[in-house]
């Protein structure tokens, strides 16, 4: 059955990542639309009005907008190579650490990369402690969060930790020391050896050239 | 069958969600009143993250975070259901969940005063703009004929973010500007469920005029 599938997207963005992996994961075929967010198309605006923002999954020409409702959608649509565990307790605690990542760690991201000084100090602070919440209470003895095959919990914290290397490149700070983090510093070396997101993953050097551009006119304006 | 419990703060609106929803399908369950002030070994045990209620307690395994309860018992009790069965309008409905959810400006018109606050109920107003036009629409509830998880989502509009409302003595929900979700308010306090599961009025606008009282005697340095 070929029911068209497309995904707006943004090359440089985490939360367009998730979806691919799960589109890639399940083996469902999709064309790609790239959208210039300095410049966003007719379409996308169409598509979501609202929040104006991709990733927009456009099913038979419905779209869906926001990564993780996105990928409870394709989970319950093509429900092979479950992304969610079947048991319902299982799945709440899915939800839990889904939400957690949504709230606490998504935002890590732009707090960090939008301060400087004595902001960015108190930012990293409390990025240290989101990650130790993970570190302590997340993962338990499983190689991933959805057990032994990568899940939508993983999926949702992969993308985060990637683009958290890419702002500690572009800052010139670490975070995610192996020796304070091993539960997380293991899982995350798994998570990217896993061929689909190795496979997936924006060109490491445009990727943080991008970002460290980004900064530098931040940094500018700021003075 | 095996043992509910739900630990909860009276004065909560996220407490009420889980009830309305579990009370909605039937689903028999004992309450605990949780002391928030002074949290229980059994709290700190069940919600080590984030240390709060609500929590459902279904055999024994604790479960946190009210949207994610609320999943849970549509998920584990499917009767009445409260999210719709097509996986397109689910997505949907999920979006309008999330829609206007913890919002930074909310805190904001709590807490501050002047411009920002001003600022603050400018941007209540125009997501609560959005969501009558488009989430609501012509509709009597965001489910249709009968209210379900989106309903429950935002039904702390009425009583709570109204308490709030009073406290600070700036009013965003007009019937002039916002009919729709006005009438929407009208329709949803009639709802039985809801209407009997409800705090005092009176008693939830002197906890939020403490709870304001404490946070600006802390900040007023």
């Amino acid at each position: 059955m070929s029911e068209e599938v497309k995904l707006h997207g943004a090359w440089a963005s985490p939360l367009s990542y998730r979806v691919i992996w799960a589109l890639k994961l399940k083996g469902i075929a999709y064309e790609y639309v790239e959208e210039d967010l300095s410049n966003k198309s007719a379409l996308l605006l169409h598509y979501n009005p609202i929040h104006k923002k991709i990733p927009v999954l456009v099913h038979t020409g419905k779209p869906i907008c926001e990564s993780m409702i996105i990928i409870e959608y394709i989970e319950e649509m093509w429900p092979h190579t479950p992304l969610l565990p079947t048991d319902p307790y299982d799945r709440a605690i899915s939800r839990f650490w889904i939400k957690f990542v949504e709230d606490k760690a998504l935002p890590i991201l732009g707090r960090m990369f939008n301060t400087m000084g004595g902001e960015l100090e108190k930012a990293i602070k409390e990025s240290l402690e989101i990650l130790e919440i993970v570190e302590e209470h997340g993962l338990e003895d499983n190689k991933y969060f959805n057990g032994e095959t990568i899940g939508m919990v993983d999926i949702a914290f992969g993308s985060i930790l990637y683009w958290l290397g890419v702002n500690e490149e572009v800052l010139g700070v670490k975070l995610l020391e192996p020796h304070k983090f091993p539960r997380l510093h293991e899982w995350f070396q798994s998570f990217q050896e896993v061929p689909v997101i190795k496979e997936n993953l924006p060109d490491r050097d445009n990727v943080v050239a991008f970002f460290k551009r980004r900064r530098e006119t931040l940094e500018a304006t700021a003075a | 069958m095996e043992e509910v419990k739900l630990h909860g703060f009276w004065a909560s609106p996220f407490s009420h969600k889980v009830i309305w929803a579990l009370k909605l399908k039937g689903v028999e369950y004992e309450y605990i009143e949780e002391d928030i002030t002074n949290k229980s070994e059994l709290l700190l045990k069940y919600n080590p993250v984030y240390k709060k209620i609500p929590i459902l307690v279904h055999g024994g395994k604790p479960i946190a975070e009210s949207t994610v309860i609320l999943e849970y018992i549509e998920e584990t009790w499917p009767q009445n259901p409260l999210l719709p069965t097509d996986a397109y309008q689910k997505a949907i409905a999920r979006f309008w969940i999330q829609f206007g959810a913890y919002e930074p400006y909310f805190r904001k018109f709590f807490h501050a005063s002047g411009e920002e606050q001003e600022k603050a109920a400018k941007e209540i107003f125009g997501m609560l703009k959005i969501l009558e036009e488009q989430g609501l629409g012509d509709k009597k509830f965001f489910g249709g004929d009968s209210i379900n998880l989106v309903d429950i989502a935002h039904g702390w509009l009425p009583l709570w973010f109204g308490s709030i409302e009073e406290a600070v003595g700036v009013k965003v929900m007009e019937s002039t500007t916002l009919p729709r979700l006005h009438a929407w308010i009208q329709n949803f306090m009639e709802v039985d469920v809801i209407k009997e599961n409800l705090p005092d009025r009176e008693k939830v606008l002197v906890h939020v005029k403490k709870v304001r009282e404490k946070f600006v005697a802390n900040h007023s340095n």
